[in-house]
């Protein structure tokens, strides 16, 4: 009976994958990509997390885990497999998987969904699950600890310093997002900005009225959330308040820049705590509801299957389907970042082995889902309007005229009524150029939820959906602005003692304030950038955080074979050589490529030949001398990072031919 | 059909509502001997944040 149940799951699944790799006539319902994905995941869950759970990794339910046997209340405590499930999955999935998908719907809904479905069942779970598995029977050791004593100290170090340059970059691209989503929207900015004060005061309530009450403190933030987004429209309509918030991209960078500062200095229980739970409770409130909303309303996919920018031509970035799709999708399909939570935190909370896969496998699961979701969001717009929204102003024009005849001159109709009448349907001035993914999000998001739920209220759920990525961004900025400051402290304490403290005030405000200047370094740059930046700061990201994946890949491999499963170590070495082609192929075409959209070289040169040639202002020579020196430090970045990884794969392949019986470096069974 | 008080603790566990009364719990089952008090809420709730966010628990 239950065999019958799978053999139709597995059928429907087929078909519905099926439905979407090859409809090219009529037009494909966005249910189907929801149906293929469910039926995928639960099959792959069922059978191939199952196998290597049982054949290759033998889990033992007997065996004590360092949870249980460490067990210390403070980080090693045995977690309820629920409680556990929702740690790890808030831990893993932020704003990545929102707009990766979203930007890579420029080359049509198929090759971002083929590689969502593949890349998360083959390689991403895969890849946190053996991470978390070897953490587990390693005492919960890290991504660099294992790296450092499984492969070379050098990899160790690699891996480290692989993770600040992807922290340093992630945050950049996010804030030039959040900027993006904000610039000249008082209804949007106003928004965001009372996001500040009611974290803040939600933090004050849980830290010293009800301590701990998150339930209670969560539900007064969610509807104080929701009166900031309705108040944000009454700011937006009052002719003096709204001067208060229309600004320009060089003010809100900088105001995130101070920002960043002081949510990364303040204690934890005022801004980060309140604004991590209602982020957490947003984000679960809004995926759900997204889901609900495609399920009622069943929108029509608009993208094509495959667009003509897989040439490599698309205005969003620049780059062909191979390998850029595999590298704008990282989280979502498989993202290295993942390893360092599943090697961290997560290990030492494991109750029993036999909830591994659930943990492991699952959460990733989780958030390819909703990488699927952001993929339809995005392709229920009409490709105009999509790309009206995210193509930046130096690909297409400053012009809405101009805008719209380029856009239609790709073979995409839309007019200039219709995106006017879009911008006041969701109380915008305008929607041209908002580049980094956020606002054609929120319009996709919007049009399914205004359809779904009432038309009237496009403008409220276009604010909404704003408000629900910058908290989401928000918090990954501060949580991250911290793990940069933790891993500078820890490497300043070589030098001093006294810097590596944690909790001494000199040492926070140097620390933090490094690692808000390299990310603000990037988020500037990004923001005078004429082409939008993120067609830099993203393939960047990407490459970075494909890297990572490819060390921790790199790391699980050598433990299978030192472990004796050489035979199965192909479970990591498949989607390990994957990354290592995707990798090293856009690492080599974004320095080298000839096609000054793509080649940081090219781009360089073609600015200076601007410079040399005259007939520029010394504002516009000047603005383009620092995009010339930030393509070269880019140039360097990939450089680093290509070299880290041959590094570390070549120490794999050392691993693997040499003969020897390695000794078995698991914690003993007792 | 549904329990929802079964529900309503699920969700409060989940979210970590209820972390201070099982760590009530557990002191009175077996850190009682320590001679040692019970941490307040307000004290409990502090470590545990500290605990949460000093390592790498959020990425992309």
């Amino acid at each position: 009976m239950k065999k019958i149940g799978w053999i139709i799951i597995s059928l429907i699944g087929a078909f519905a994958f099926a439905l979407i790799a090859l409809q090219r006539e009529e037009s494909i319902n966005a249910i189907w990509f929801i149906t293929a994905a469910i039926c995928i995941y639960m099959v792959a869950y069922r059978f191939y997390a199952a196998w290597i759970a049982t054949k290759v990794f033998v889990l033992d339910e007997f065996r004590e885990t360092p949870a249980v046997r460490l067990s210390n209340n403070r980080d090693f405590v045995p977690t309820n497999k629920w409680v556990l499930f929702g740690i790890h999955f808030a831990a893993i999935a932020g704003p990545g998987p929102l707009i990766g998908p979203t930007l890579a719907a420029q080359f049509g809904y198929l090759p971002g969904t083929i590689w969502i479905l593949i890349g998360a069942v083959v390689g991403g779970a895969v890849q946190d699950m053996t991470i978390l598995f070897f953490s587990v029977r390693k005492n919960g050791k890290s991504l660099g600890q294992m790296a450092k004593e499984e492969l070379s100290p050098l990899a160790g170090v690699a891996s480290l310093i692989g993770t600040f340059v992807i922290m340093i970059i992630l945050i950049a691209v996010l804030g030039l997002v959040v900027v993006n989503a904000m610039k000249h929207s008082p209804w949007a900015t106003s928004t965001v900005a009372a996001t500040i004060p009611i974290a803040i005061l939600v933090g004050f309530y849980m830290r010293f009225l009800r301590p701990g009450r998150v339930l209670e403190a969560s539900l007064l933030g969610v509807t104080l959330l929701l009166m900031a987004v309705y108040l944000g429209g009454v700011i937006d309509q009052s002719e003096t308040l709204r001067v208060y918030f229309d600004h320009g991209g060089l003010f809100l960078a900088w105001s995130i820049i101070i920002y960043g500062f002081a949510a990364a200095v303040l204690p934890i229980w005022m801004l980060l705590a309140p604004r991590d739970y209602l982020s957490t409770f947003v984000k679960l409130g809004t995926i759900i509801f997204l889901a609900i909303a495609i399920a009622i309303l069943q929108p029509e996919i608009q993208m094509p299957a495959v667009t003509q920018f897989s040439d490599g031509s698309g205005p969003i970035f620049g780059g062909s389907i191979f390998p850029f799709v595999f590298i704008t999708i990282a989280c979502g399909a498989i993202s290295g970042f993942h390893a360092l939570i599943s090697s961290g935190t997560t290990p030492k909370l494991i109750d029993n082995e036999k909830h591994i896969p659930m943990i492991g496998y699952g959460g990733m699961l989780l958030e390819s889902f909703v990488a699927i979701m952001a993929i339809v969001a995005a392709c229920v717009l009409e490709p105009g309007i999509y790309f009206a929204i995210n193509s930046p102003a130096g690909i297409v024009g400053n012009e809405p005229s101009e805008v719209i005849s380029k856009i239609n001159s790709w073979g995409f109709s839309v007019s200039l009524e219709q995106m006017n009448q879009l911008a006041s349907d969701v109380g915008e001035s305008t929607l041209f150029a908002r580049t980094g993914g956020a606002p054609s999000l929120a319009v996709g998001m919007a049009t399914i939820f205004a359809n779904a739920f009432g038309k009237h209220l496009l403008a409220m759920w276009y604010h909404f959906a704003i408000m629900f990525e910058a908290v989401f961004i928000l918090t990954t900025l501060d949580a991250g602005t911290r793990v940069g400051r933790f891993m500078l402290q820890d490497m300043f304490s070589n030098i001093h003692p006294k810097l590596g403290e944690t909790s001494w005030l000199p040492s926070i405000i140097l620390s933090s304030a490094i690692v808000v200047l390299c990310w603000g370094y990037f988020l500037y740059i990004g923001v005078i950038d004429p082409n939008g930046g993120v067609n830099i700061l993203w393939p960047l990201f990407g490459i970075a955080n494909q890297m990572l994946a490819a060390i921790a890949l790199s790391v699980g491999t050598a433990i299978l074979i030192k472990t004796g499963r050489i035979k199965f170590a192909w479970i990591t070495t498949i989607p390990l050589t994957w990354l290592l082609i995707i990798t090293t192929s856009a690492a080599y075409q974004k320095i080298f490529s000839d096609d000054i959209r793509i080649g940081f070289l090219a781009s360089a040169q073609s600015m200076s030949n601007k410079i040399i040639e005259g007939n520029l202002s010394s504002d516009e020579i000047d603005i383009l001398e620092k995009l010339i020196f930030n393509l070269k430090l880019d140039t360097g970045i990939t450089i680093f990072l290509v070299s880290i990884l041959w590094i570390v794969v070549f120490d794999v392949l050392r691993i693997a031919t040499k003969q020897k019986d390695y000794e078995l470096k698991e914690v003993a069974n007792v | 059909m549904f329990n929802f008080k079964k529900i309503w603790s699920a969700i409060r566990t989940i979210s970590g509502d209820d972390a201070y009364d099982i760590y009530l719990k557990h002191y009175q089952s077996c850190e009682n001997h320590q001679k040692k008090e019970p941490m307040t809420r307000q004290k409990y709730y502090l470590k545990k944040l500290e605990e949460k966010w000093s390592g790498i628990n959020r990425c992309c």
